[in-house]
C-alpha cells in the first residue's frame, strides 16, 4: 500500500471517532531525588541484587581487575569477549588480559554469509563478556549499554558471563532522571539496551529459571573512587 | 425528636422490594434512628441497570428517564442498598442521556444526590457505630459495582468492625466476582456457575456461618449455590446485620 | 486468523471439561495477578503515571497520522525501508518475496502476537520457508502444534509434565520435568537457530516517532537475539504501537513491566534505531519495519477506539475471573481475555460476537489495566452493537420490551410482581425454587432460586403507613 494512502486512512478514522484531542501533556516523567552518591549507589546495589545480579563494589580499577581476573580464572578456557579499552574504566584491559594469556575474540561481523556463521562459531567459545556501559538507574537497578564502534552487541548476549563495568557517577536516580540528561545517547548507535538483571523466563508452570537466551549470570564491577 | 430530620429518598431496588423487603425495612429503620425521614415513592420500579448491562440501550433510556421523573420531583439524598444500583444511577445515567437534551442536566443532578446506603451512613452523616448487635462468625464480600466503582470498601468496614459480638474472619480471593453479573448467570451459565464453586470454596474455607454483602444479586446468587449444595451458611444484606440492636 | 468451527459455548464446555489444565491456568494467571499487585504497591505516583500513560495513548491516536509519517521518516533516513501493510496478506507477501530476494532458508522469529493475528508462519510454511519461534513458550507451542493460551504466557495452559513429554518426543532428549534443565534443551537447541538464521523477525512494541526507534521487551533476550545475529530484520509494527517520546517510552515501559510480569523493568528494553551503522561491529545490515493496519483504522474510527490505547501486558486476562475459569484457548482468539472480547469482534468478525457476553463486569480488568481502559464500558457497547444486529435471542428480546413497558408503568409494574409472586409461589418449597422453566432454566442447574415474598417492600410500606 502506498505511505500517502495508508496515512489518509488513518486520518479519516480519527477525525471519525470520538476520542479526545489531546494537545499537550500536563505531567512529566519523575527525575527522582538526586540524594548524595553513596545512597544512590546503595540503592543501585540492592536493585541490582534484587533482580538477581552479582554486584562487586570496589574502590579503584586495579581491584576491578583483579575481581575480573577472579571471574576469569574459573572458566574452561581462556576466550573472552570485550569492548575495546576506550569504552572499560580500567585502562588497558585488553593489554593486560593479553599479556596474561587470555584470548580476545574478535566480534566483528563480516557481511558475507559463510564468513559470518565462521564468526559466530567461534564467538560462541567465548566464556565471558566485558562491557562498560553509559549509565546505571538506581530505582531498577538497570546497566544502559550502546553499540557504537568498539562496543559490540554480542559481547553481552552471546555468552553465558556478562560482566558490566560502571563508575559510581554513571548512576542516575531512575530512567527519568537519565533521559533528560542524554536522551541523544540512546539513539546514537544503531542499538541501545536497558538491561535488567540476567536473562530469564518463566514460561514452564512460572518458575523462574535464569540465562535461556542471554547471559544467566549478570556480574556488576561499580567502581567507586 | 429535638434535632431537626434530615429527608431521604429510598430507592429500595427493585430486587428488594419483590424478594427480601426487609432488608428495605431495616435500611427504613436504621435511617430512622439516625434522624431521618425516609421517604418511599411508590411510582418507582427498577433502574434499568439489568438492560444496560445485556446491551440494550434503548430499553435502559427509557427506564433511566422514569426513575429521574420519580425522583426529580422529590427532595434529599436518594439513598439505595446496592452498589450496582447506586453506580448504574451515578455514572451511567449522565452518560447514556447525555445527548438528551431534556434528561441530560436531570441526570446528573440526581447523579450528585444519590448514595449507596453504607456510603450515606458513614460518609454524609459520619456515623461509624449504630450500635448494633450480631453474634456471629462473619465473613464480607465486597460485591464488584460497589467496591471498583464507587470505591466502597472502607465504609462497610467501620460498621463491621463497631458491631459487638460479630466475629470477622479473612475471606480468600474476597475481591474477586462471585459470577452473578444479571443476565450473565444465565447466558454463560456454565462459566458462572465455575465462579460461584470458587467463591464458595473460599467461604466454607474462611469458617464462616453468615456471609456479608451489599447487592442483592449476588446475595442469592450465593445463597442459591450454598442452599444447593446443603451448606448452612447465610448469605446476608449488610442493612439486616447492623439493624439488629437489640 | 484461522478461525475454529467449533462454538464459543463448545469450547467453553471443552475448556471447563478439563480441570487439570483449568487449575494450570488459574494458579498461573493468579501468581501473576499477585505478582503485579505487589510490584504496583510499592511502585511511588503509581496512579499519576497511569493517568499520564493514559494520556500518552490519548494524544498519540488524536496525531496518528502525523507520528507515524514523523516515524517513518526517521527510520528512513537511518537507512531503515518502512512497508505500509493494509492487511495480512500485503505483509505476508511482502516478507515472503523479501526472503526469496535473499535465498532466506532460516527465520528465527521472537515472540509477536501480530504475527500470530496474520498467520505468518504458515504463509511462510507454504513457501518452505523454516520458521522457528525462540521465545521458550511459543517454542513448545511451535513443537507441539498447539495455540498460545496468553498473551505473554504462551503455554500458561500446560504443567511441567505436558512440556517435558513435548521435548521429550519432538528433540530426542530424555524426559524431565525439571524447569531449569527443559530451559536448558532449549538453548542449546536454539543456539544453532540464532547463529544460522538468515533473517530475524520479531513485532514491535513500541515504536518511537521522534526518533526513528523500535523498542522490543523481552525477558529471555530472544528478542536481541533476532535482532543482531542475522543479516535481516524484519519488525511488523502494528500501526497504533507509536509514542511520540523517549520519554513517553520510559513511561510505558515502566507500566508494561510491572503490569505484565511484576518486573520493575523487563530483563530486555532493546531500542534498535536503523540498521547496523558503518563502523558498528555488529547487528543487522538491513532493518524493515512493516507498519500495518489490518482492520485497524476501522477500529480507530468507531466508538470503541479505545481499545487500541491497549499496550499487550495481559494484566486484564490475569485478573478476569472468567479467563481464570476457561482459559485462554476457549475465545478461540489470538487475543483471549477482555481484551481479546473487544478485539477479536473487531478484527475477525461475527464468529466472536458472543465474546462480549462472556463478563460479569465486574470490572478487575479495568482496574488493572496500565492505561485504563474501560472495558466493561467496551464490552457493554459491544454487547449493544450485537443487539442492534438483532443477535439476541427472540425470547430476551420480547422479555426485554416487556420489562422496559412494565418499568415505565407503577400500575403494571404492581400487578406483574404479584403475578410473578403467586407463580413462584406455587413452585417453591420454603422460598426457594429448584427448578426454574424455559431459558431460566440455567440458573436452577446448580443454583436455587429465591421465590418472591409473600409482601413486597411497597406493600409492607403501604400497610406500615395505614
Amino acid at each position: 500500500m502506498q505511505r500517502n494512502q495508508f496515512v489518509k486512512t488513518v486520518r479519516r478514522s480519527i477525525n471519525l471517532n470520538d476520542l479526545p484531542t489531546i494537545n499537550s501533556l500536563p505531567i512529566k516523567n519523575k527525575l527522582g531525588n538526586i540524594t548524595n552518591r553513596a545512597t544512590l549507589i546503595k540503592q543501585f546495589v540492592h536493585e541490582a541484587n534484587a533482580v538477581k545480579c552479582h554486584t562487586h563494589l570496589v574502590n579503584d580499577h586495579e581491584i576491578a581487575m583483579d575481581t575480573i581476573l577472579n571471574l576469569l580464572s574459573d572458566q574452561p578456557n581462556k576466550k573472552y569477549m570485550s569492548w575495546d579499552d576506550k569504552w572499560l574504566p580500567i585502562p588497558n584491559f585488553n593489554t593486560i588480559l593479553k599479556n596474561l594469556k587470555y584470548e580476545h575474540c574478535n566480534n566483528y561481523i563480516p557481511q558475507d554469509r559463510e564468513k559470518r556463521q565462521s564468526t559466530y562459531k567461534h564467538l560462541e567459545q567465548a566464556c565471558i563478556g566485558i562491557t562498560g556501559c553509559s549509565a546505571g538507574l538506581a530505582d531498577t537497578g538497570s546497566i544502559i549499554l550502546e553499540s557504537q564502534a568498539g562496543q559490540g552487541r554480542l559481547c553481552s548476549l552471546l555468552v553465558p558471563i556478562h560482566v558490566a563495568l560502571i563508575t559510581s557517577n554513571q548512576i542516575y536516580p531512575t530512567m527519568g532522571s537519565y533521559l533528560s540528561d542524554k536522551s541523544d545517547n540512546v539513539t546514537r548507535s544503531s542499538n541501545c539496551n536497558i538491561i535488567t538483571g540476567p536473562s530469564r523466563t518463566s514460561d514452564i508452570t512460572q518458575t523462574l529459571t535464569l540465562g535461556i537466551h542471554g547471559p544467566g549470570t549478570l556480574h556488576i564491577v561499580i567502581i567507586d573512587n | 425528636m429535638s434535632k431537626t430530620q434530615q429527608i431521604v429518598q429510598l430507592l429500595v431496588t427493585c430486587m428488594i422490594d419483590a424478594i427480601a423487603p426487609n432488608i428495605g425495612m431495616s435500611v427504613k429503620n436504621i435511617l430512622n434512628r439516625h434522624q431521618c425521614e425516609v421517604q418511599f415513592q411508590n411510582s418507582q420500579t427498577c433502574c434499568g441497570q439489568p438492560a444496560f448491562n445485556a446491551g440494550f440501550i434503548k430499553q435502559a433510556r427509557t427506564m433511566a428517564r422514569h426513575t429521574i421523573d420519580v425522583f426529580s420531583k422529590t427532595t434529599g439524598p436518594v439513598v439505595i442498598p446496592s452498589g450496582s444500583c447506586t453506580d448504574m444511577i451515578v455514572h451511567q445515567y449522565p452518560e447514556i442521556l447525555k445527548h438528551d437534551p431534556i434528561y441530560k442536566t436531570k441526570a446528573e443532578q440526581l447523579s450528585k444526590r444519590t448514595f449507596e446506603f453504607t456510603q450515606f451512613l458513614v460518609d454524609y452523616l459520619k456515623v461509624e457505630d449504630v450500635g448494633a448487635h450480631y453474634t456471629g462468625c462473619a465473613a464480607y464480600h465486597p460485591c464488584c459495582h460497589g467496591l471498583r466503582n464507587l470505591n466502597i470498601k472502607r465504609q462497610p468496614s467501620i460498621l463491621l468492625n463497631n458491631t459487638q459480638s460479630l466475629k470477622q474472619v479473612e475471606l480468600d480471593c474476597a475481591e474477586e466476582c462471585c459470577g452473578f453479573g444479571g443476565l450473565f448467570s444465565i447466558n454463560m451459565n456454565k462459566i458462572s456457575e465455575s465462579m460461584l464453586n470458587k467463591k464458595m470454596s473460599h467461604v466454607i474455607d474462611s469458617g464462616a456461618n453468615v456471609l456479608i454483602a451489599n447487592d442483592l444479586g449476588c446475595i442469592i446468587h450465593m445463597q442459591g449455590g450454598l442452599r444447593r449444595k446443603g451448606i448452612n451458611i447465610k448469605v446476608k444484606h449488610i442493612a439486616e446485620i447492623i439493624d439488629d440492636c437489640n | 486468523m484461522t478461525v475454529t468451527k467449533l462454538t464459543f459455548y463448545d469450547r467453553i464446555d471443552n475448556a471447563l471439561s478439563h480441570p487439570e489444565k483449568q487449575l494450570a491456568i488459574s494458579a498461573g494467571a493468579k501468581a501473576k495477578y499477585i505478582n503485579r499487585a505487589n510490584a504496583m504497591a510499592e511502585f511511588q505516583d503509581m496512579e499519576m503515571t497511569r493517568q499520564l500513560a493514559r494520556q500518552v495513548r490519548a494524544n498519540t491516536l488524536s496525531k496518528l497520522d502525523l507520528y507515524l509519517e514523523q516515524f517513518a521518516d526517521n527510520v528512513e533516513t537511518l537507512g531503515g525501508k518502512i512497508f505500509w501493510a493494509k492487511d495480512a496478506d500485503e505483509c505476508n507477501n511482502y516478507i515472503h518475496q523479501l526472503a526469496v530476494r535473499h535465498n532466506v532458508k532460516l527465520i528465527a522469529k521472537s515472540k509477536s502476537m501480530l504475527t500470530e493475528e496474520i498467520d505468518l508462519n504458515d504463509s511462510l510454511g507454504h513457501a518452505n520457508i523454516e520458521v522457528v519461534e525462540t521465545d521458550l513458550g511459543e517454542f513448545i507451542v511451535q513443537l507441539s502444534n498447539d495455540r498460545p493460551s496468553h498473551i505473554i504466557a504462551p503455554v500458561l495452559h500446560m504443567t511441567r509434565e505436558d512440556v517435558g513429554t513435548i521435548f521429550n518426543e519432538n528433540l530426542n532428549v530424555p524426559f524431565t520435568t525439571d524447569p531449569s534443565e527443559l530451559n536448558t534443551i532449549a538453548r542449546e537447541h536454539m543456539r544453532h537457530i540464532f547463529l544460522n538464521a538468515d533473517m530475524g523477525i520479531s513485532g514491535v512494541n513500541f515504536g518511537v516517532a521522534e526518533s526513528g526507534s523500535i523498542c522490543l521487551v523481552t525477558n529471555e533476550g530472544n528478542g536481541r537475539l533476532i535482532s543482531t545475529t542475522p543479516r535481516i530484520h524484519v519488525a511488523i509494527m502494528g500501526m497504533e504501537r507509536i509514542v511520540p517520546t523517549l520519554t513517553d517510552l520510559n513511561t510505558m515501559l515502566q507500566l508494561l513491566a510491572r503490569s505484565a510480569t511484576g518486573q520493575k523493568l523487563t530483563v530486555y528494553n532493546n531500542i534498535i534505531t536503523g540498521p547496523k551503522r558503518t563502523n558498528e561491529l555488529d547487528g543487522p545490515d538491513e532493518l524493515h519495519i512493516i507498519i500495518i493496519d489490518n482492520g485497524r483504522s476501522n477500529i480507530l474510527a468507531s466508538s470503541l477506539s479505545e481499545i487500541l490505547y491497549c499496550i499487550r501486558c495481559g494484566a486484564c486476562l490475569n485478573a478476569c475471573p472468567v479467563f481464570q475459569s476457561i482459559g485462554g484457548h476457549a475465545y478461540g482468539s489470538v487475543y483471549p481475555g477482555p481484551v481479546g472480547s473487544i478485539l477479536s469482534p473487531l478484527l475477525f468478525g461475527n464468529h466472536f460476537d458472543p465474546l462480549p457476553h462472556a463478563s460479569s463486569l465486574c470490572g478487575a480488568c479495568k482496574e488493572v489495566c496500565p492505561v485504563d481502559i474501560d472495558l466493561p464500558s467496551l464490552l457493554i457497547k459491544l454487547r449493544t452493537q450485537n443487539i442492534q444486529k438483532g443477535s439476541a435471542p427472540l425470547w430476551m428480546q420480547i422479555s426485554q420490551w416487556i420489562y422496559a413497558v412494565t418499568i415505565c408503568n407503577p400500575i403494571l409494574f404492581q400487578i406483574f410482581l404479584q403475578l410473578a409472586q403467586t407463580i413462584t409461589n406455587r413452585f417453591s418449597q420454603k422460598g426457594w425454587i429448584t427448578k426454574l422453566p424455559g431459558p431460566l432454566k440455567n440458573w436452577t442447574n446448580q443454583r436455587d432460586f429465591p421465590a418472591l415474598a409473600q409482601k413486597s417492600f411497597r406493600q409492607m410500606w403501604s400497610s406500615n403507613k395505614e
